[in-house]
C-alpha cells in the first residue's frame, strides 16, 4: 500500500504545479524543436518559391500589357449576403462564381477576393457584374453594376466590385471602380 | 492551459486589430490603392485559413513594392508577423519585426511583441520571451497592458523573484483575471516555501472573489483553486475543511477527476473512508467511459471489500471488468480504424467542431488529454501544414509542363515573327529606297522652288521638247531659206503652246509627284517598323530564354522542396506516431492492469460467495 500513497502524493504534487509552461521530456522536446524549426525553414523557402512561381505564371499567362483583373470587396454584408457573381466583359460571360459561407465571411471581414483574371486588348471596354444574394430580410435579390473602362498597353487594368452597406437608406450599394496602377 | 494567453486568441485579437485597418475601408486618396488590393487579397486568404496562400500574396506584394522602392506598410507587416506566428514560424516572425526596425511605438506593434513573448514563453524559451517583452516601451497606462504585466510577473516568478512579481501584480486592475493567475502562482510558490497558511489565505481570498465564475476561464481557475486549497488542508490534516472544498467541486474535467481520484486514494489510506467514497463516487458519476471512471469503480470496489460489503464489492468489480473490456475494445477499434494521418486530419479539424471528432472523443475520452497537449497539437499542425505544402508543390509540378509549353510556343512564335520580318525587310531593299527617296525629295524641292514646269513633262512631251530643241538648233542654218520667217513663227507658236500645256499640267503633276514621295516615305517607315518588330522579337526572345532558364531552375527547386517535404513529413509523422502510440499503449497497459485487477478480484469475491453458500 505504501506505493499507492507514494503514487497518490506524486500525482497530487504534479497537479499542484504552478501555472507555468509544462515541461516535456528532454529527448522528445529536442526532436520536436529541431523538426519544428526545420519545418519552419522549409515554409520560408516554399513561400518564396510559391511567390516566384505565381509571378512567373502570371507573366506568361496574363502579361501586364493585356491583363485585366477583377476584385470583389464587401463592406460588412449587413444588407446583402452574396451568393454568386456573374461577370460579363464586352457582352461575353467570363465567369460565374458561387460563394461558400466561409468565403462570404472572409469578404465580410475585410478580405478582398481576386475573382477573375484575363487578357484584353488595349482600348475601351465594358464590364458588367450581376450580383445575386439575400437581403437583410432574407429575400433573394439581384443587382447589376457596370463600368466602361479603358485599358492601356502598359499596365494591368485593376477593377474592384464594391458592395457597400448604406445606413442612410438601409440598402447595399453596388459599384465597380478602376484602380490606379 | 489556464493562466496563459491562448495562442488562438492571438489570432482572434489580431483579426480585430487588422479589422481596424481593413483595406475595404481604405478610402484615403493618397494611398497606393493597388497595394490595398493585394493586402486585402492576403487578408482574404488569411480569413479562409490558408496561411500559405496569404503569406505568398504578401510576399508578391513585398517584391512589387521593392521594385518600386517603396517600404512595406505597417499593416502588411503586422499581418505577415501574425500569420507567421499562426503558421508556426515564431522565430521568423521575430526576425521580421526586428528587421523592419519599426520605430513607431504603435500599440499594434507592441501588441505583436507581446504575442511573440507569449509564444516563446509557451515554448519555454524564457530568455527570448523576456527579450521580446523588453522591446515594448513601458506603457504609460499600465492597467491598459495587463498581459504585459502578467507575463513580466510570470517570468519574475520563474526566476523566483517574488518581489518583482508583486510589483507587477500591484499594478494590475483589481478586476483583472491576470491578478488571479499571479496571486495563485505566488500562493503555490509560498506553499513550496513551507508557508502553507499564507498560501491558503491567498487562495481563500481568490475563492471569495470568484464565487460565481462568469466564464469557462474563471471556472477552470475556480476548480484549480478549490483543489489546491483542499490539497493544502488535506495534508495539514484538516479533513473537514478539505471536505468542504471538495464538496464545492461539481464539474467533470480531466484535471478535477484526476485530482479527486488521487485524493480519494490518500483519504482511504488515511482511513477517511467516507471521504474517499464521496470523492470516487463523484468520478464514477462521469457519463462517458474513461480510465478515470474505471479507476474510480475499482477503488470503490476495493473500499467496499475492505468494509466487508461483499455484494457491493463484487458488483463494482464486475462493473469495472465490464467497463475495462469495453475500453480495450475501443482502443483496439481506434488502432484498426485510424492511422496517424487520418487522426491528424481529424484533430486538425477540431477547431471547426467536426462531428466525427466529437463522436470519437465521446468514445475515447483519453484523446482529450492529447488535444490539450500543446506539443501534440503542434505536431498535428506541422503534419497538416506539410500536407498542404506538398499539395501546393504538386500543383506546381503539374503546372510546369504547361508553363514549359507556353514558353516553347512563345519562343517559336518569336522565331517565326523575326524570320518573317527579315524576309519582308529584304524585299524592301531599304538602302536603295532611302537614296532614291532623298534624290526624289531634292528634285521635287528644286522643281517647286524654281517652278520648272517642263521638269514634270511626260515622255511624249519630252520627245516633243527634244524635237523643238533640235529645230531650234537647226533654224540658224536655214536663215537663207525663203520660208525662214515662217519657220521661226511656227516654232514660237509651238513653244508657246507647249509652255501653255506645261503650265496647265504643272499643279496636277506636282501633286502626283508629291503623292509618290509620300508613298516612298511610307514604304521607308514600314521598313523602320519592321526593324523595330525585329528588334522587339529579338528582345522578347531573349527575355523568354531568360524565363525558360528560370523555369528550369524553378523545376529543380520544386523537386528539391518536394524531397525535403517528404523527409520532414516522415519525421513529423514518426514524432506524432510515437506520441500517439505511447499514449495508446499506456492507456492499453493501464486498462490491462485494471482488467487483471478486476478479474482477480471478481474471482476472489466469487470464491468467497461460493464458500459462504456451502457453509453449514
Amino acid at each position: 500500500m505504501k506505493h499507492l500513497i507514494l503514487f497518490s502524493t506524486l500525482l497530487l504534487a504534479s497537479l499542484l504545479q504552478p501555472l507555468y509552461a509544462e515541461e516535456a521530456p528532454p529527448d522528445t522536446a529536442l526532436d520536436n524543436n529541431e523538426v519544428a524549426q526545420e519545418i519552419s525553414d522549409l515554409k520560408e523557402q516554399v513561400i518564396k518559391l510559391n511567390r516566384d512561381l505565381f509571378i512567373l505564371q502570371e507573366e506568361l499567362l496574363f502579361p501586364a500589357e493585356t491583363q485585366v483583373a477583377v476584385f470583389v470587396s464587401v463592406d460588412s454584408g449587413a444588407f446583402f449576403k452574396i451568393d454568386s457573381i456573374e461577370l460579363r466583359l464586352d457582352d461575353k460571360k467570363v465567369t460565374n462564381y458561387l460563394y461558400t459561407e466561409h468565403e462570404q465571411q472572409a469578404l465580410a471581414r475585410g478580405g478582398i477576393q481576386r475573382l477573375w483574371v484575363g487578357n484584353i486588348k488595349s482600348g475601351e471596354h465594358e464590364l458588367v457584374a450581376f450580383c445575386k444574394g439575400l437581403n437583410n430580410e432574407g429575400r433573394a435579390m439581384e443587382r447589376a453594376t457596370a463600368i466602361n473602362f479603358s485599358k492601356d498597353d502598359e499596365n494591368a487594368a485593376m477593377l474592384e466590385i464594391k458592395i457597400i452597406d448604406s445606413n442612410a437608406d438601409m440598402r447595399a450599394h453596388f459599384s465597380i471602380e478602376q484602380w490606379e496602377s | 492551459m489556464i493562466g496563459r494567453l491562448k495562442r488562438k486568441n492571438i489570432i482572434a485579437t489580431l483579426c480585430l486589430i487588422l479589422g481596424a485597418v481593413s483595406p475595404a475601408v481604405a478610402k484615403v486618396k493618397n494611398q497606393n490603392l493597388q497595394q490595398d488590393l493585394w493586402y486585402g487579397n492576403a487578408l482574404y486568404y488569411f480569413y479562409l485559413q490558408q496561411p500559405l496562400q496569404s503569406l505568398t500574396r504578401l510576399a508578391i506584394d513585398e517584391q512589387r513594392l521593392e521594385q518600386q522602392a517603396k517600404p512595406q506598410t505597417l499593416d502588411a507587416l503586422l499581418l505577415e508577423t501574425a500569420l507567421k506566428l499562426d503558421y508556426g514560424m515564431a522565430l521568423s516572425a521575430k526576425g521580421l519585426m526586428e528587421q523592419q526596425a519599426v520605430s513607431e511605438k504603435l500599440k499594434k506593434t507592441d501588441q505583436l511583441w507581446l504575442y511573440l513573448a507569449d509564444v516563446f514563453y509557451q515554448k519555454q524559451l524564457f530568455g527570448i520571451a523576456q527579450e521580446a517583452l523588453n522591446k515594448i516601451a513601458k506603457p504609460k497606462a499600465l492597467s491598459d497592458y495587463p498581459q504585459w504585466l502578467y507575463l513580466n510577473a510570470q517570468l519574475a516568478l520563474k526566476k523566483q523573484n517574488l518581489d518583482a512579481a508583486e510589483i507587477y501584480f500591484n499594478q494590475l486592475d483589481k478586476d483583472s483575471i491576470y491578478r488571479y493567475y499571479i496571486r495563485y502562482n505566488i500562493a503555490i510558490y509560498q506553499y513550496r516555501q513551507q508557508q502553507a497558511d499564507s498560501a491558503l489565505t491567498q487562495i481563500d481570498h481568490l475563492l471569495e472573489k470568484l464565487q460565481k465564475p462568469a466564464n469557462s476561464e474563471q471556472q477552470q481557475l475556480h476548480e484549480r483553486l478549490l483543489i489546491s486549497a483542499a490539497y493544502i488542508c488535506f495534508y495539514a490534516d484538516d479533513i473537514d475543511r478539505a471536505s468542504h472544498y471538495f464538496g464545492e467541486l461539481n464539474v467533470h474535467s480531466l484535471f478535477v477527476d484526476e485530482a479527486l481520484l488521487g485524493f480519494g486514494k490518500v483519504a482511504a489510506e488515511k482511513q477517511q473512508f467516507a471521504m474517499a467514497q464521496q470523492l470516487w463516487q463523484k468520478v464514477q458519476a462521469y457519463p462517458l467511459l474513461s480510465k478515470r471512471k474505471i479507476a474510480a469503480e475499482l477503488a470503490l470496489a476495493e473500499l467496499y471489500e475492505k468494509q466487508k460489503k461483499n455484494a457491493e464489492a463484487l458488483a463494482a468489480y464486475e462493473e469495472a471488468e465490464n467497463l475495462t473490456e469495453q475500453h480495450l475494445t475501443q482502443i483496439q477499434q481506434l488502432q484498426n480504424h485510424y492511422n496517424t494521418e487520418t487522426l491528424a486530419q481529424l484533430f486538425h479539424h477540431a477547431k471547426n467542431n467536426d462531428t466525427d471528432l466529437q463522436h470519437l472523443l465521446k468514445e475515447h475520452v483519453f484523446l482529450l488529454d492529447l488535444l490539450t497537449d500543446e506539443t501534440f497539437v503542434a505536431q498535428v499542425e506541422n503534419l497538416n501544414d506539410l500536407n498542404t505544402i506538398k499539395q501546393q508543390l504538386q500543383y506546381w509540378q503539374q503546372q510546369m509542363p504547361v508553363i514549359d509549353d507556353i514558353v516553347t510556343s512563345k519562343l517559336s512564335a518569336f522565331a517565326q515573327k523575326s524570320a518573317l520580318a527579315r524576309e519582308k525587310k529584304q524585299a524592301y531593299q531599304a538602302d536603295e529606297l532611302a537614296s532614291s527617296l532623298a534624290a526624289f525629295t531634292e528634285k521635287l524641292h528644286t522643281i517647286e522652288a524654281q517652278k520648272q514646269v517642263f521638269a514634270l513633262n511626260n515622255s511624249d512631251e519630252n520627245v516633243q521638247q527634244e524635237a523643238v530643241t533640235d529645230i531650234e538648233q537647226l533654224l540658224p542654218r536655214l536663215q537663207d531659206d525663203p520660208f525662214y520667217d515662217e519657220y521661226v513663227e511656227s516654232l514660237r507658236r509651238i513653244k508657246g503652246v507647249m509652255l501653255w500645256n506645261a503650265y496647265q499640267h504643272y499643279h496636277g503633276r506636282l501633286w502626283q509627284a508629291k503623292r509618290q514621295l509620300q508613298l516612298l516615305q511610307r514604304a521607308l517607315l514600314q521598313n523602320q517598323m519592321l526593324d523595330n518588330t525585329l528588334e522587339q522579337a529579338l528582345n522578347d526572345n531573349q527575355q523568354m530564354l531568360g524565363i525558360q532558364h528560370n523555369v528550369i531552375q524553378q523545376k529543380a527547386l520544386i523537386e528539391q522542396r518536394l524531397q525535403a517535404v517528404d523527409v520532414l513529413y516522415d519525421k513529423a509523422r514518426r514524432l506524432l506516431k510515437q506520441h500517439f502510440d505511447s499514449t495508446l499503449e499506456s492507456e492499453r497497459k493501464k486498462s490491462l492492469d485494471y482488467l487483471k485487477q478486476a478479474r482477480i478480484a471478481v474471482a476472489r469475491m466469487s470464491e468467497l460467495f461460493l464458500d459462504e453458500e456451502y457453509e453449514p
